[in-house]
């Protein structure tokens, strides 16, 4: 049976447009169909809201996040912390087959006019300078080897008529050095230092 | 290298350092008699920077004097600049400017002609060096240090005895 609203009341009328059957004269002031519609409709919107505010809320969150690592990594970039170290590593592991005079001036903030003399005093440019390494070096002392044959950085080694010690390589002086906290000392000479004739 | 011969050079270098040694020159050896040919003596950091180089031949007590200045130096700069490598490098270029002042007497601080450093010697000029640039990696100075300060040739060449006797 079809219901129909007629001007606050509430009239139901038969199937063929008859004369209702049922007549109240109370007004209808709550429709409760209606208002159960509205407010899960409501409710709908306020969660599509939520829902699409959390989601807006973590997408800018996370673009902040990236923001500050990006820009902490932007500053550490310019920093020593980054830098250098990569710059060491990078230097150890390229071991330059040829150095420039020049490169004296990329030796850290020194005083440019300060530096300028010493190299003018210097005289100034070299001509190129063939490969330095350490295959030119002398095989001084014979490396030790653990029980499993592996070999290990020696701590033996052959004095040459001297009475200082000299390891085979200044990597490996260099490793010993800061093993042991010393320094290092390597007189870079001119001819065959284990031939006494051509020292 | 007869001052690497003297016992207390030997014992003081192998307290202090370890050591080895580089061929980056050669000489020619002419009618048996040798001709060029020197040596440089570094004192690094095990990280292969340079505190100071002893350029040419020295006898014993040159090299061991300058050997306890870099060890009581260095030992000097820890104590006041902890690890901080800039103030390493600062406290290095003072000590040197400091022996270039007082034993060569060249002022890097004063704005002087710089006329003077035409008479510097071989120490005066490794002094100078490594006040403009203390801490310097080997491999970015050893050549000036033979080429420019020794006079030598950087090479690799085998010594040359073909006039030999």
């Amino acid at each position: 049976m079809p219901v129909q609203f007629d001007r606050g009341t509430l009239c139901v009328r038969g199937a063929n447009g008859s004369s209702p059957a049922i007549r109240t004269t109370e007004p209808v002031l709550i429709h409760w169909p209606a208002v159960a519609a509205a407010g899960t409709l409501a409710l709908l919107l306020v969660a599509g809201f939520t829902l699409a505010a959390w989601l807006v809320g973590r997408s800018t969150g996370v673009g902040r996040d990236q923001a500050l690592i990006r820009g902490e990594t932007n500053k550490l970039a310019t920093t020593d912390e980054l830098v250098q170290p990569a710059q060491r590593i990078s230097a150890e592991l390229a071991q330059p087959d040829r150095v420039e005079p020049s490169e004296i001036q990329g030796a850290g903030s020194l005083d440019p006019a300060l530096h300028k003399a010493a190299l003018d005093y210097l005289d100034g440019a070299v001509s190129s300078s063939p490969v330095i390494t350490d295959e030119g070096l002398a095989f001084v002392c014979r490396p030790l080897t653990d029980p499993t044959g592996h070999t290990q950085v020696s701590d033996r080694c052959e004095t040459f008529g001297t009475h200082v010690r000299f390891v085979r390589t200044p990597t490996e002086a260099a490793t010993l050095a800061q093993r042991d906290r010393k320094l290092v000392f390597l007189p870079q000479i001119s001819g065959n230092f284990e031939d006494q004739r051509f020292t | 290298m007869n001052a690497l011969a003297d016992e207390r050079v030997g014992d003081y270098l192998n307290e202090h350092f370890v050591s080895s040694y580089q061929k980056v020159g050669t000489f020619r050896i002419v009618n048996g008699e040798k001709q060029g040919g020197n040596v440089a003596s570094y004192f690094l950091t095990p990280d292969r920077r340079v505190l100071h180089v002893v350029a040419g031949p020295a006898n014993a007590d040159t090299l061991l004097r300058e050997a306890r200045w870099v060890v009581e130096i260095y030992k000097a700069a820890q104590l006041n600049t902890t690890d901080d490598p800039d103030a390493l490098k600062s406290f290095f270029r003072k000590a040197h400017a400091h022996r270039l002042k007082k034993e060569h007497k060249l002022d890097v601080s004063a704005n002087e002609e710089w006329e003077p450093r035409r008479a510097l010697n071989t120490a005066g000029k490794v002094h100078l060096l490594l006040t403009a640039a203390p801490l310097v990696k080997l491999e970015r100075v050893y050549q000036v240090v033979f080429e420019n300060i020794l006079g030598e040739t950087i090479s690799t060449d085998p010594v040359d005895s073909a006039g030999a006797e």
